[in-house]
């Protein structure tokens, strides 16, 4: 193979100008350098990892070959979405860009440390990307050793390219979301941030899929006008359990001119991809309540932290004068999973069928305030119950914090008609 | 976050699945690691949930109190026993006026008789009144979870459904005869209310 052969081979597999690097072997050669070992230190000068020079050289790869043990590597893939967050690192304020790349494999989370100027749709060819682990998956870090270059030519993704998305598909950790929602309710608060006393807006919004609520740090006066709203740019974090849409400055809220139709809460298909999912605002659940549990009916609470007080006694505030109150956790279950359902006084007293000076009454003629549970565990444990509420998953499990707690009367005829069907198809 | 629920979900079985699932097993050494029954279906359980019809009551006990009560369902029968330890179920039973339609939540449990038997029945953490519309609802959402296990029978990483085939002789095809029957029985009696008067 000629040392032209070699050159162009060389230049193709690098990616620089063939002139370039026929002058350089050239040079090498002419100082007796052997052609194998000159084409490997002009290998190395122009950074290809082939050249095996330790781990640290990056690897041209898939997307979804990139794991929490991949280093540093190279690939091309297209900007699903990104958009700017603010943080501040060592004191200083700092803009970065999050969003996701995707190619025909798979996607991946990318930071970038440094403004490339990259926008949702841009197809990259990145060269040097660090990975890092964030929350259990790979995720890209593109800063100063970095290399991003756009292509012409977008590369075909099986993705949604965009932020668009429906409530119901908002997950903690996504950037870059954008929504057309109805603001459902909203409150300014003052609080105290990191620059001292500022406002935000703080609330629940819907579309037709879902509800959720939402914290404007910038306090925006379309969103406090309420009304239909769409948002682009936000960003999802996890707060109380529940996913929490997040507007910043880097967010453009506008009135928006179409009807949105709002939902009833979503009926879950099973308890156990509520809980496996994670937590949901507003969602239905249905199965049979097979267990109330000790510290139901009545309780006493304490007057400062509102905690249960167990014989006068609060844990964190000693002996108090506890009030008392009612409340209900029972144990939802429809064979796939099961959840923990907490039933607010109102509620309790509904089950309970009286009020909870009726069930001071009836505590105090039994001398014993836990006849009250046993009142309610006969009214409630075996029906099956439709509840409404808010999610959280903690490693304990579902919590259930109901507004609605329904006995279900469905015909079951129907049900078993439209199953056998289905099982015979 | 996401991590499976910590308490033992009730599973939804049907008579004939849980008296064939004669074979126990402990997942870890720890002694009070839970028992588990394992469902000829391929799943475990700790606890089942079971509305049906109360149809006799015996207390069976020689010093104390010891109550058996026969909950049958659309394919058979589940034996309860409740004795001092299931104060709540065993007073239930000793002034349920059979029958009567119950709920029941328990855990499954197993003795070998003198013949080499192995009967499985139910001990019971509560036992409730129940009506007709739950019982049917019962045995919907039962004939559901049954024939998802089913389902799920071939999955190469079922590994309860391997430990079934290597315990068990019954064909899981058994069961979900026994599902289907029992939605059939209730779209029946469905099917003769809503038949049209007869015309003079």
């Amino acid at each position: 193979m000629s040392l032209d052969d070699r050159a162009e081979e060389l230049a193709s597999d690098l990616g620089v100008d063939k002139q370039e690097v026929k002058e350089d072997l050239e040079n090498l050669v002419s100082y007796s350098v052997p052609m194998d070992e000159a084409v490997q230190s002009l290998r190395r000068k122009y950074g290809d990892g082939s050249s095996g020079s330790g781990s640290s050289s990056p690897t041209t790869m898939d997307v979804a070959d990139v794991t929490t043990d991949s280093g540093n590597v190279t690939l091309t893939g297209r900007v699903l979405m990104v958009g700017p967050r603010s943080i501040r690192y060592q004191g200083e304020d700092q803009t970065i860009y999050e969003g996701e790349l995707a190619d025909a494999t798979g996607t991946i989370d990318f930071t970038a440390w440094n403004d490339f100027g990259l926008e949702t749709g841009d197809t990259l060819q990145v060269g040097n990307a660090g990975v890092r682990e964030w929350d259990g998956q790979p995720e890209l870090n593109l800063g100063e050793s970095t290399s991003v270059s756009k292509l012409e030519d977008p590369l075909e993704v099986p993705y949604d390219v965009g932020g668009e998305r429906t409530v119901r598909d908002l997950q903690a950790g996504d950037r870059a979301r954008t929504v057309e929602v109805t603001i459902e309710e909203v409150e300014r608060r003052t609080i105290d941030g990191r620059d001292g006393e500022t406002d935000i807006l703080s609330g629940v919004l819907a579309d037709e899929t879902g509800r959720l609520p939402f914290t404007d740090w910038t306090a925006n006066a379309v969103i406090e006008n309420g009304g239909n709203v769409r948002v682009e740019d936000a960003y999802v974090r996890e707060y109380r359990g529940v996913p929490e849409l997040n507007v910043s400055e880097f967010s453009t809220v506008t009135e928006l001119e179409r009807d949105i139709e709002v939902g009833d809460a979503v009926a879950a298909d099973s308890i156990f991809d509520a809980v496996v999912g994670g937590g949901v605002y507003d969602v239905e659940l249905s199965g049979n309540v097979i267990d109330v549990r000790d510290g139901s009916g009545l309780i006493q609470r304490c007057p400062e932290c509102n905690r249960v007080a167990q014989n006068g006694q609060c844990r964190s505030h000693g002996e108090v004068d506890a009030e008392d109150d009612m409340r209900v956790k029972a144990i939802l279950d429809d064979g796939t999973a099961t959840t923990t359902v907490v039933l607010d006084r109102d509620l309790s007293e509904r089950v309970y069928g009286g009020t909870l000076e009726e069930a001071k009454e009836q505590a105090r003629e039994a001398m014993d305030q836990e006849v009250v549970a046993d009142s309610i565990r006969e009214e409630i444990v075996g029906p099956e119950f439709r509840v409404r509420g808010h999610l959280s998953v903690d490693e304990y499990g579902g919590n259930l914090d109901a507004s609605t707690f329904e006995r279900v009367e469905d015909d079951p005829a129907d049900r078993a008609r439209a199953f056998l069907a289905e099982v015979d198809a | 976050m996401s991590q499976a629920p910590t308490r033992e979900v009730a599973k939804r079985v049907f008579a004939r699945e849980f008296n064939d699932a004669t074979f126990t097993f402990k997942e870890s050494d720890d002694e009070r690691a839970p028992n588990f029954a394992l469902l000829p279906t391929g799943d475990r359980a700790n606890r089942v949930f079971v509305v049906g019809t109360l149809t006799e009551t015996e207390d069976i006990g020689d010093e104390s109190e010891y109550w058996r009560g026969r909950v049958v369902g659309p394919t058979g029968t589940f034996f309860v026993y409740a004795g001092q330890y299931q104060p709540d179920a065993t007073a239930f039973l000793r002034d349920a006026e059979a029958p009567e339609y119950v709920a029941v939540v328990g855990k499954p449990s197993t003795f070998e008789t003198d013949d080499g038997n192995v009967n499985v029945s139910l001990r019971p953490e509560s036992i409730s009144a129940s009506d007709e519309n739950a019982r049917e609802r019962w045995i919907v959402e039962t004939a559901e979870r049954t024939l998802d296990r089913i389902e799920a029978f071939e999955d190469e990483t079922n590994e309860y459904a391997e430990m079934a085939r290597d315990e068990y002789d019954t064909a899981v095809e058994t069961y979900r005869r026994e599902a289907t029957a029992a939605l059939d029985s209730i779209v029946e009696d469905g099917g003769e209310t809503e038949e049209p008067e007869a015309t003079p």
